[in-house]
């Protein structure tokens, strides 16, 4: 198997020599190329095309962001890991949707780069751990958001129309009487209501009503 | 620092001995107990509150997920990493509204093992590689679908 070729996109000396010696060391990885500048990154990589680029954020020129967008344009096969000192994890949506693999924060051990590394190259996705909390938040988050449109576009007009009176705190008896149905036929689309939508009370179909937009408060 | 007490729960004898013995080579790590079945581990971390459970997620009488949910539902609130062989998008859902703190692979080095305790026991998340892709790949298409053109206006 031949080597992990290595590409270093920092605009510190310092940073770049300390991880070339690191990586100097193991037998599968080697540092092919090196830049400073988002600008040269990008035409560096297209020349040598390494396996992995690790990726600063902020440099001069062309800032790491848009680096990435160009590099994986241009080379999709080519993995690029952001190694970073923004610890909030504030770009991280931003990176994955350019075509970013992996976000490594600069505090991590040798190790775990490395792993994070190897990760990448065989197609996997590597993320620091106080970064991995953040995907996680906003993945359940749209999740839910998915499942609620599903479930909404899954009602009938008819249960639409009752929810929209039940959020504005209607009776069964003042929704049959608008709607000219029965007492009866009202409480069966509200139990449909609270199957389909997986509430177990008023208060929770209120609030689905309130997350929706159905109603205003 | 003090030791993180952590509790190894996995149903073959040899694979959970095997885990023990590596983690107890690390001075910050103290293994407390071990556990084969789902009930067993409820019963024992209810009783010890380990900071971490280290648990595999397929065992007898109670999954991993399930003895998650139970222990959240007890208010108990060590942290479980989950050690998983088949990750798909379901699982891996079920797993984090469980509340599940992370995820390992039993193909993961003793060095990832390691890291990952230390993350979930100061709090954050850890998703080993395989995990993270599956979950940043459906990531990426639902953001995808809620950004369409006709959105725009």
């Amino acid at each position: 198997m031949g080597k992990i070729k290595i590409f270093l996109a920092d605009d510190h000396l310092i940073l770049r020599e300390g991880i070339r010696s690191l990586l100097q060391k193991l037998p599968d990885i080697e540092v092919v190329g090196e830049a400073t500048d988002g600008e040269t990154a990008v035409n560096e990589v297209s020349r040598i095309i390494p396996d992995v680029v690790l990726m600063d954020i902020t440099m001069p020129k062309l800032n790491g962001l848009e680096a990435t967008r160009q590099i994986k344009e241009k080379h999709p096969q080519v993995k690029v890991l952001i190694l970073t000192m923004h610890e909030t994890g504030q770009y991280l949506s931003e990176m994955l949707q350019a075509g970013a693999s992996g976000y490594v924060v600069k505090t991590t051990t040798s190790a775990d780069l490395i792993s994070a590394i190897r990760a990448v190259y065989h197609g996997d996705v590597y993320l620091y751990p106080s970064i991995a909390r953040m995907l996680v938040e906003d993945y359940l988050s749209q999740v839910k958001t998915g499942e609620e449109k599903t479930s909404y576009e899954g009602l009938t007009g008819r249960e639409r129309e009752i929810l929209a009176y039940i959020a504005e705190d209607k009776k069964n008896k003042e929704i049959a009487d608008t709607l000219g149905i029965s007492v009866r036929t009202v409480q069966a689309h509200r139990t449909n209501l609270m199957d389909k939508l997986g509430a177990h009370d008023r208060t929770e179909l209120v609030k689905y009503a309130i997350r929706k937009g159905i109603i205003n408060l | 620092m003090a030791k993180i007490k952590i509790l190894v729960a996995e149903e073959h004898t040899l694979c959970c001995e095997a885990i023990c013995a590596l983690l107890r080579n690390n001075e910050n790590i103290d293994v407390i107990d071990q556990a084969y079945n789902g009930k067993e581990v409820l019963e024992k971390v209810s009783k010890q509150l380990p900071d971490v459970v280290l648990m595999d997620s397929a065992m007898p009488i109670m999954n991993g997920v399930e003895v998650t949910h139970q222990l959240r539902k007890r208010n108990i609130t060590s942290r479980v990493l989950l050690i998983t062989i088949y990750e798909n998008k379901e699982v891996i859902l079920a797993a984090l509204r469980a509340g599940v703190n992370g995820f390992i692979s039993k193909n993961a080095t003793g060095s990832d093992l390691v890291s990952a305790i230390f993350a979930v026991s100061r709090g954050d998340f850890f998703l080993y590689p395989s995990v993270a892709k599956i979950m940043v790949r459906d990531y990426l298409q639902d953001l995808k679908k809620t950004m369409r053109p006709d959105h725009l206006s």
